[in-house]
């Protein structure tokens, strides 16, 4: 049999930075260098020392203190928003690949209607209608990973209930969804988790644009899209207020995907390789 | 000088933690094929009789090593560089694999398959060889009048699908045709067709035929000669007809008793199962590998390694009580 | 009043749309099984035989009430299972169990050994209590002749043979009187096979267990079934007992499904090619009631063969074969 096969060695550098930047947001619950909010108008701009590491921003507000705190919050929109679309998509997906029929096609073709929009331009549109914020921001977000994680459950699920093992759960007389929770949602498990991984990622990209825009989180909230909106008036004077944020955003999704693809390695059997044979012995 | 002499083959597989010793997924297999020959390879799944094949075609999976020779025409396998191989490769040696539907390529023709080989081989142009395809595809008995050429895998049975297979392989010409388990997928009724084609082709081509099994009936009606292998090992070895008659090593008169047999035995009354399982691969036996299964087996069999059998003689069984022969 | 029959299947049909050739197409229909009957009594064991795509799997779908027949009627026991109440249906479910031909894929690969077996506990039999379960699991693996230690197991854990064992001890579990085998040795080693034929014989002669045992393998039917139900094209064409029908079979079908066996005797005998069937015609191209099914290539088909549809008529001592030159044949 396949022994467990270990992660690649880029995945665990995914692994590696993914660990580092959730241990720095919850560091930041208690503890900051300064308080990211605080003011101090008279080291307004100054370059990283002793006191401030990465420096301070045009208010005075300590860059590193900011950075914790924005991951804090990129984090929690993004778990939120991925949230929403597995707690509502994945069920939808199981739901159309145990039943078929006309319900299959009615979150299919719901699930083309919402994939014929550009995620991202729809996502500023609502959160220009309901106004913005980082709730709303979550809303936007995770409305458009449903019909990801409906698609990519249906998907999975519909080849596993060919399997002769689901036919010996229906002759065990259980029902559609019992067999959808206990055989298929463990089935389909790894390529759920490889999917949010990447969805993770896409989230973090989404809710920094829509807060560079000024439609997430809104002041005195910090955000790396915030840092990044506001850093754009000093971008010649002090390129180092939009570089910090910008290469937060960029590290963190990065290592998502690597981590994504590491794991897709490990837990998608479609990906194996190696000797297989039909015939099986005693 | 036969055409395809398998000196002591060794195929090792590497410890699978760090420092564990490679296990040995062959070891020490020898075989002859002559030129127009047919031998049959039969063996339970794990033997190694596919690794085998592989070796031959020098198509052994990544990180598998493989020790001894393997010569085809005298030209050693083992050590020849992917150039030459590739150009032997349908060309000298062919194979036909078990699952006729993976082993085509789904979004391309079948024609095209067929023709892929010629073009490349023979160097014939794209009409030329689209018309030697139709011919080999006929030969197979898929009628490009009924069977269109331009017909994707997915279109046709079981069967279609193995013939097409088997026209891909023969395309070229080859002198050795490697058949593994190529009629288990199938049906009886379609698994005699299957077996009549192989062999009218063997005839009539003079191909010199590997065929590898799982079942003795397929070859006891495929090959002259035969060899049975248990654990990575050639544990018998002869002509089918004396080896099938009277078999020698335990394993395989167990293989035989094991089968439920139209003629023989009585429906209903127990099969007389082989107890046990085969050893893995890195936990077999310091002497013969089928001692702990074998009824016949003493403490000379469990400690000391087997040679097979008299050298010189034509049916050789690798065992320290072989079977007597019936008088 | 006598007992009702075990299995009594009436000319049960289940069609299958076929792949348009183009979109304005006609929806097309293939018959998997096309008119099929069958009885099967307490302790009875009855094979069922074909090539692959004769409707054989399709049947034991229909039999194990996985799949509603689109005409006919199964009853189990006395009762059609497509029409019972939900509750009703399980109480029926846990007399009728199925092993599958796959051993890996019918074991959910992310399940222990211990809630394999239990499921048609769990969802058949609420009336046996959580905690006594895992002794009921126990015991069923002890009848197919696995310890106690296989329970924590995982699938991939085990051996091929051993999974199947597995699958056969969840089929015992509800302690059923019918168990429906779809293929359950085809994937087997030989001497494995013999292991897991033995099983079925033994669990026959203790538990008085009946047996519908589909496959393409005639040894093995001959071997663990004492009658026999050949099918070509959904349509059943020869049925009796095991030996007698395989041994002077009375429809063609039957003779060339024999002729295909290899034999080891080949080996000093030579290759016995008389008479292989040709290939099955494409499931488009067999329409019912357009003569005999198989009469396209038959050897023994006449005239009249394309003009009438023969039925199943009787020819022997529990015998009788669906050929109009029968007689000839099992003379010939």
């Amino acid at each position: 049999m396949a022994s467990p096969r270990r992660l690649s060695a880029a995945g665990w550098i995914g692994a590696a930075i993914a660990a580092v930047v959730i241990l720095t947001a919850l560091v930041s619950l208690v503890w900051t260098p300064h308080d990211p909010t605080v003011m101090d108008v008279a080291n307004k701009l100054s370059g990283p020392g002793a006191a401030h590491p990465l420096g301070t921003d045009h208010f005075g507000r300590d860059t590193l203190s900011q950075l914790m705190v924005g991951a804090r919050v990129s984090i929690a929109v993004s778990v939120v928003a991925v949230g929403l679309g597995v707690g509502l998509g994945v069920p939808l997906g199981l739901l159309a690949a145990a039943r078929r029929g006309w319900i299959d096609e009615a979150v299919m073709r719901f699930n083309d209607l919402a994939f014929a929009f550009p995620a991202l331009l729809t996502a500023v549109l609502i959160t220009a209608l309901l106004g913005p914020g980082a709730i709303n921001a979550i809303l936007a977000i995770g409305l458009f990973n449903i019909p990801v994680f409906a698609r990519v459950a249906r998907g999975a699920a519909l080849p596993l209930w060919k399997r002769p093992f689901i036919q010996a759960a229906r002759l065990a007389g259980r029902g559609r969804t019992r067999i959808s929770l206990d055989h298929i949602l463990p089935n389909i498990a790894g390529t759920l988790i490889v999917q949010a991984t990447i969805q993770f990622a896409l989230a973090i990209l989404a809710e920094a644009g829509l807060s560079y825009l000024g439609l997430g989180s809104q002041p005195p909230e910090v955000s790396w899209g915030r840092m990044l909106n506001e850093a754009q008036t000093f971008l010649f004077l002090e390129p180092r207020l939009a570089v910090l944020p910008g290469l937060a955003i960029v590290l963190t999704v990065l290592g998502l995907n690597l981590l994504g693809d590491g794991l897709r390695d490990r837990l998608d059997p479609r990906l194996e390789t190696g000797l297989e044979t039909r015939r099986e012995g005693g | 000088m036969a055409l395809l002499d398998i000196r002591d083959l060794t195929v090792t597989r590497p410890g699978a933690a760090p420092g564990a010793p490679p296990a040995p997924l062959l070891d020490g297999v020898s075989l002859t094929l002559d030129r127009g020959g047919a031998l049959g390879l039969v063996g339970e799944s794990g033997c190694g009789k596919s690794l085998t094949a592989l070796a031959v075609m020098a198509l052994l999976p990544a990180g598998l090593r493989a020790g001894g020779s393997v010569l085809l025409d005298g030209e050693d396998l083992l050590t020849a560089s992917e150039r030459r191989l590739c150009a032997l490769r349908g060309r000298r040696m062919a194979m036909v694999f078990q699952e006729p539907m993976t082993a085509l390529n789904p979004v391309r023709t079948i024609g095209d398959q067929v023709a892929e080989g010629p073009r490349h081989h023979l160097g014939l142009s794209r009409r030329a060889a689209r018309e030697h395809a139709r011919a080999v595809l006929d030969r197979v008995g898929l009628d490009p009048a009924r069977v269109s050429p331009d017909s994707y895998p997915h279109a046709l049975s079981g069967g279609q699908r193995q013939r097409a297979v088997i026209a891909i392989a023969v395309a070229c010409g080859p002198a050795l045709l490697i058949a593994d388990e190529p009629t288990t997928a199938l049906d009886v009724a379609t698994q005699a067709r299957i077996l009549d084609l192989i062999l009218d082709l063997v005839t009539d081509e003079g191909l010199a035929l590997l065929m590898i099994s799982h079942d003795l009936g397929v070859v006891a009606e495929t090959a002259r000669d035969m060899a049975v292998m248990y654990a990575g090992r050639i544990v018998e070895t002869g002509p089918t007809a004396r080896v099938l008659a009277a078999p020698r090593h335990p394993y395989t008169a167990g293989l035989m008793a094991a089968r439920p047999q139209h003629d023989r035995g009585r429906p209903g009354q127990p099969l007389a199962a082989i107890p046990g399982v085969v050893p893995p691969p890195g936990a077999r036996p310091p002497g013969c590998a089928f001692a702990d299964r074998c009824a016949r087996a003493d403490a000379v069999c469990r400690t000391r390694p087997v040679l097979a059998g008299e050298p010189g003689g034509r049916h050789r069984a690798a065992c320290h009580h072989p079977v007597e022969p019936p008088a | 009043m006598t007992e009702p029959a075990l299995l009594a299947v009436r000319d049960v049909v289940r069609a299958y749309p076929l792949p348009r050739r183009h979109p304005l197409a006609p929806a097309g229909t293939v018959r998997a099984v096309a008119g099929v009957s069958l009885d099967l009594a307490r302790g009875e064991s009855l094979g069922i035989v074909g090539e692959s795509g004769c409707g054989k799997s399709t049947l034991s779908r229909l039999v194990t009430a996985l799949e509603p027949p689109d005409a006919g009627r199964v009853h189990i026991a006395g009762h059609d299972p497509n029409t019972l109440p939900r509750m009703a249906l399980r109480r029926l479910r846990r007399r009728v169990q199925m092993v599958f031909q796959d051993p890996m894929g019918s074991l959910d690969p992310r399940w222990t050994v211990a809630r394999i077996v239990a499921e048609p506990l769990a969802g058949l039999a609420p009336d046996v209590p959580r905690a006594d379960r895992r002794a009921r699991v126990a015991e069923a693996l002890a009848a197919v002749g696995l310890g106690a230690e296989a329970l924590d197991l995982y699938p991939h854990q085990v051996s091929g043979g051993q999974r199947q064992r597995i699958a056969i001890a969840r089929a015992l579990v509800t302690d059923p009187d019918l168990v429906v085998a779809d293929e359950p040795v085809s994937a087997l080693d030989v001497s494995v096979q013999a292991q897991v034929l033995n099983l079925f014989l033994d669990l026959r002669a203790r538990r008085g267990l009946a047996l519908l045992f589909v496959s393409h393998d005639l040894d093995v039917v001959r071997h663990v079934t004492e009658r026999v139900l050949v099918m070509v094209h959904g349509h059943a064409v020869e049925t009796g007992p095991t030996e007698a029908v395989l041994s002077r079979p009375a429809h063609p079908h039957t003779a060339a499904l024999r002729a295909a066996v290899p034999r080891i005797e080949a080996a000093w005998e030579g290759r016995a090619r008389a008479r292989h069937a040709g290939a099955p015609p494409p499931p488009e191209d067999v329409r019912p009631g357009d003569g005999c099914v198989y009469r396209a290539r038959c050897p023994w088909a006449v005239d009249h063969c394309a003009r009438a549809v023969p039925t199943l008529e009787p020819v022997g001592p529990g015998r009788s074969a669906a050929c109009f030159r029968a007689r000839e044949v099992m003379g010939g």
